[in-house]
């Protein structure tokens, strides 16, 4: 994006910004690692922001055995693997219709999936379940990848509605002229083109589903099928918590979404600025 | 209806299909049941019109304090998480030595589960040993220090900044997806025009950004209107339930006092402020654009 | 590019055909048996963190009974009610759950939602299995409605390192108690733990307080809310809450302090008392400390009797599940709560509320806490008290605090919230 190179104080505040701001963001990151590594007495006698008396290396460990954090990880990442692609080519398909059909209800239908955004899930919790129950899709991994895909659709639609528009029309037209259909010219241009969108949605899209609480909790029954934010929460008890393992659990939990985010990320650099020019 | 007339339907039904079943009619149902007084199991609902409603706007002053709260926190939000994300944003789309570092460290904390962030920003804020108040004491600013969560002037806006931590990789990582689609010829152009970094900023990036812009708000004014878990986690809504926003005190009635007519009617008076403003503003700039 | 899109498709399809394949009952409506043996599957709710016996122990019973499967699902405590309460409007509730007694575990058998477990509590004679007080707790409308589990008392467990420094002993009055209030406070230490995050820590004083003032007749009126709470004893124990807050005995912010973060201060001897049950032995030993280093008085009330706050913990059998299924899961409840499974579970089991166990001696108090329930015992105010009261009640402590009510306005509202309940 830079054309010229920029001035040396120019480039010098930039990074004394991003470095202040950088270090703020790190502390409780750190403080939370520090947790992680402490043992239960050690936290609770000494401030959160000490350093541990005994680095606990074995909490990692004993939060993966003990909060069954493999079983629950493969669960949520098989549901997550299924529901992000789906639901993106659910939605790109809705905004693909929203944004290149000239669609006369085009802004009234955006309008009404936008609502949907603005629903507290806890207000759908009672219907749903009942729908669940009559399809026999309670505690089922195509019941709750259904739920998520319809959460989604939503914030799905409105991030690529939004950059399904600013692509050009006159890419269209080229297409025509190269005789793609609609089908062809969503899958051929339209996806190509919006792959920084699409990988903003993967990215978001991933994260929300690998840390999904509460539909979790309660439409998955089945402890063999339960999602890893369940086996964190495990460390809560009634009467005590232990927040070191729950914090090593959490920084394990966390290492897909990191890798997820890291995979898809090059596409902000490398995506639609590219395509547009070649 | 004619081919042409049913392509869009085709592309939109999976969408459709799935939206109506999973959250149109479920909501349907919640707001039928806001006219109601009913306890959730109950096989008798009483039909008492918009007394839910009245009540809750009439007699209950924690709703009034809710809904305040919400308003603030919305603000709050507009400014200070899109200002900060569209900062950062721009920042790290620039020629910098170890931006995917930096990108990584501020999308760091959106990743990690809301209770963890609850528990350690709660633990940060400990009058007596917490780290805010150590590091006040450290740089000479004593007399700042408070018990942040434990005050109700307080309470709120120490919840925020720890929200504020956690969210602002939302749109940042938006605002960087939306940078990537404005095309370096118009910078080409302002550069041979002579133009200002700050002109080609507001003269090129802020209007190719409206479209990011339009997502992020909306998504940060609805987020806003429904945030629940980092409150609830952080403060359980108190003290003296000065902290409450809407979506908690729904949780209340909901689950907690079984009052579902009640609950009921919060989401929809939630879900009704929030369009008010959403759908217009969404349409307004939609208008306006000219692709 | 194409490949990126090959590859997101190929997922797609192999995910809708492993979304294809994965289904699953929920076993709690469909009766899981198959051909000729008579197999009866069993869906069980109930907590996880503090009840890791209970798989162990499901796996026990299983094996001892081949022709019952139990599908054992645990939650943590707010995840449980909201589940419980969605299954409860959508029909689904499991076979057995666990649940509070009083005002939380009511929901249920009011609404018809339980079996009655009367007549299987005299022909079993639960009166010689279980406490007295547990049976009660789980009896509501005369109908026993759940298999009691725990029984749990509250005292104030102090440090004893810091009672020594200080030469104090145990109060034996209430005056008493007062005056080392202010012996530890001068001693520089915080005298009174607590963490009120969420309210309890605070309304485990403030009961004890109305049972001083208002002796055990009055409090029980309030709590079943056939006396005003405008009254001159409530709005004592409503100035006692504003005084000591005044004085300084609370943590600094303690409005907000999370109960673990009291916790640490009561370990680090900073301050001196927490108010804890019988559960709290189990917590110091997980924390990694001794628990003969502390000791429990019961709260001086300087009543005749002197009353314990208690509260009970059940497993509720679903009264729509088939006759089959509720005959398992009672087996599976009185298994629980058979004496040889909670001596075996001892150690991690909590307080239970089956009689003739053996008590470890790694929980020295424990059984001190159980017999001081002895005397007499009120049921715990967040669960005599409806949840709407109880919340009410939560916000005057927190108001009382910063001084936004006087004792007087905060009385006058919990009436109100009182009044507005009723009126429902």
């Amino acid at each position: 994006m830079e054309i010229r190179q920029p001035s040396w104080p120019v480039q010098a505040i930039r990074y004394g910004v991003l470095i202040v701001l950088a270090v703020i963001f790190l502390v409780p990151i750190v403080f939370i690692a520090f947790t992680a590594l402490k043992s239960r007495s050690d936290l609770l006698t000494s401030p959160f922001y000490a350093l541990p008396e005994k680095f606990q290396w074995g909490n990692f460990a004993k939060a993966w055995n003990q909060g069954k954090m493999g079983m629950y990880m493969k669960n949520t990442a098989l549901i997550s693997v299924i529901k992000v692609p789906l639901g993106i080519l659910v939605e790109a398909l809705a905004a693909f219709a929203l944004t290149r059909l000239n669609f006369k209800w085009s802004n009234a239908m955006f309008a009404f999936f936008l609502i949907g955004m603005m629903i507290p899930m806890q207000a759908t919790l009672v219907p749903l379940n009942i729908f669940l129950n009559k399809t026999h899709l309670v505690s089922t991994y195509p019941g709750i990848i259904l739920i998520y895909i319809g959460f989604g659709i939503p914030f799905g639609i409105l991030i690529l509605r939004g950059f399904f528009r600013t692509i050009p029309k006159e890419i269209d037209e080229a297409a025509l002229i190269d005789g793609c259909g609609d089908i062809g010219k969503f899958f051929r241009v339209i996806l190509p083109l919006s792959m920084p969108a699409i990988a903003t949605l993967v990215i978001l899209d991933f994260m929300a589903t690998w840390n999904e609480f509460l539909l979790a909790q309660i439409f998955i029954t089945k402890d063999s099928m339960r999602t890893i934010t369940t086996g964190l929460l495990s460390f809560r008890g009634e009467h005590s918590t232990d927040y070191t393992l729950m914090n090593a659990g959490v920084l394990l939990s966390i290492i897909p979404i990191l890798v997820v985010y890291l995979l898809f990320q090059k596409y902000f650099v490398s995506g639609l600025t590219g395509s547009v020019k070649g | 209806m004619t081919a042409r007339a049913l392509k869009p339907w085709l592309f939109l039904l999976p969408a459709l299909t799935i939206y109506l079943i999973v959250i149109f009619v479920p909501s349907l149902y919640t707001f039928y049941l806001s006219f109601f007084k009913w306890n959730g199991v109950a096989a008798d609902k009483v039909f008492v019109g918009l007394d839910n409603y009245a009540d809750l706007i009439l007699h209950d002053s924690v709703f009034a304090r809710a809904l305040k709260n919400n308003l603030l926190w919305t603000a709050g939000s507009l400014i200070l998480m899109i200002g900060i994300g569209l900062m950062l944003a721009l920042l790290l789309n620039k020629r910098i030595k170890g931006r995917i570092v930096f990108r990584g460290i501020f999308y760091f904390p959106y990743v990690l589960s809301g209770v963890i962030v609850a528990t350690s920003w709660a633990w940060m804020y400990n009058p007596t040993q917490g780290f805010v108040n150590k590091l006040l004491e450290t740089i000479g600013l004593e007399s700042w220090t408070r018990a942040w969560l434990a005050e109700p002037e307080t309470a709120l806006y120490a919840v925020f900044v720890a929200a504020l931590w956690q969210g602002v990789g939302q749109p940042m990582v938006l605002f960087l997806a939306g940078l990537q689609t404005i095309p370096h010829d118009p910078y080409e152009a302002a550069v041979l025009d002579g133009a200002k970094p700050y002109q080609s900023f507001w003269y090129i990036t802020f209007p190719l950004l409206r479209e990011t812009l339009v997502i992020v708000v909306a998504t940060t004014m609805i987020a806003s209107m429904k945030v629940y878990d980092i409150i609830y986690a952080m403060t359980g809504g108190g003290p003296a339930e000065s902290t409450q926003v809407l979506s908690s005190w729904m949780y209340y009635q909901t689950f907690k006092f079984a009052n579902i007519g009640t609950g009921s009617a919060i989401s929809f008076f939630l879900v009704l402020i929030t369009m008010v403003v959403i759908i217009p503003y969404v349409y307004y700039t939609t208008k306006r654009s000219h692709l | 590019m194409k490949k990126t899109i090959s590859a997101l498709l190929s997922l797609l399809i192999a995910g809708v055909m492993a979304a294809g394949c994965g289904s699953g009952d929920n076993g709690s409506s469909e009766d899981g048996q198959n051909g000729g043996e008579k197999k009866v599957a069993i869906s069980f709710w109930a907590l996880n963190t503090g009840w890791e016996w209970l798989e162990p122990a499901v796996k026990d019973f299983e094996n001892a009974n081949p022709n019952i499967d139990v599908e054992l699902t645990q939650y943590e405590v707010d995840p449980i009610k909201e589940a419980l309460k969605v299954a409860a409007s959508s029909k689904t509730l499991p076979d057995m759950w666990f649940t509070w007694g009083g005002t939380l575990g009511s929901f249920y058998p009011e609404n018809g939602l339980t079996m009655d477990l009367t007549q299987i509590a005299k022909d079993h004679r639960w009166s010689e299995i279980y406490n007295k007080a547990a049976i009660d707790m789980s009896t509501y409308d005369g109908k026993v409605s759940g298999i009691p589990v725990h029984l749990n008392v509250l005292g104030m467990w102090y440090s004893k390192n810091v009672y020594d420094k200080l030469k104090l002993q145990a109060p034996k009055t209430f005056a008493e108690f007062e005056s080392q209030l202010a012996a530890l406070k001068n001693g520089g230490v915080v005298p009174l733990a607590f963490g009120s995050k969420g309210g309890w820590h605070t309304m485990r004083l403030t009961e004890q307080l109305i049972e001083h003032f208002a002796g055990p007749e009055l409090h029980d009126k309030l709590n079943r809310l056939e006396a005003s709470w405008n009254d001159p004893a409530v709005i004592k124990a409503f100035e006692k809450i504003q005084e000591y807050t005044d004085k300084g005995y609370f943590p600094k912010g303690y409005s907000s302090l999370d109960p673990t973060e009291a916790e640490s201060l009561f370990y680090q001897e900073q301050a001196a008392m927490i108010n804890e049950g019988t559960w709290f032995d189990g917590n110091i030993m997980e924390n990694g400390f001794d628990p003969n280093n502390y000791d429990v008085f019961k709260f001086p009330n300087d009543q005749p009797p002197s009353r314990a706050s208690v509260f009970a913990e059940m497993f509720q059998i679903n009264g729509g599940s088939s006759p089959e299924k509720q005959e398992a899961a009672v087996k599976l409840g009185e298994y629980l709560t058979r004496p040889e499974v909670v001596n075996k579970y001892i150690e991690q089991y909590g307080s239970p509320a089956t009689l003739n166990v053996n008590i470890s001696e790694k929980t020295p108090h424990l059984k001190t806490l159980l017999d001081s329930a002895g005397d007499g015992a009120f049921l715990i105010t967040d669960q005599a008290l409806p949840q709407e009261v109880v919340q009410k009640l939560f916000e005057a402590q927190d108001k009382l605090a910063f001084h936004e009510w006087t004792p007087q306005q905060a009385a006058e509202a919990m009436d109100e919230a009182i009044a507005k309940y009723k009126s429902k």
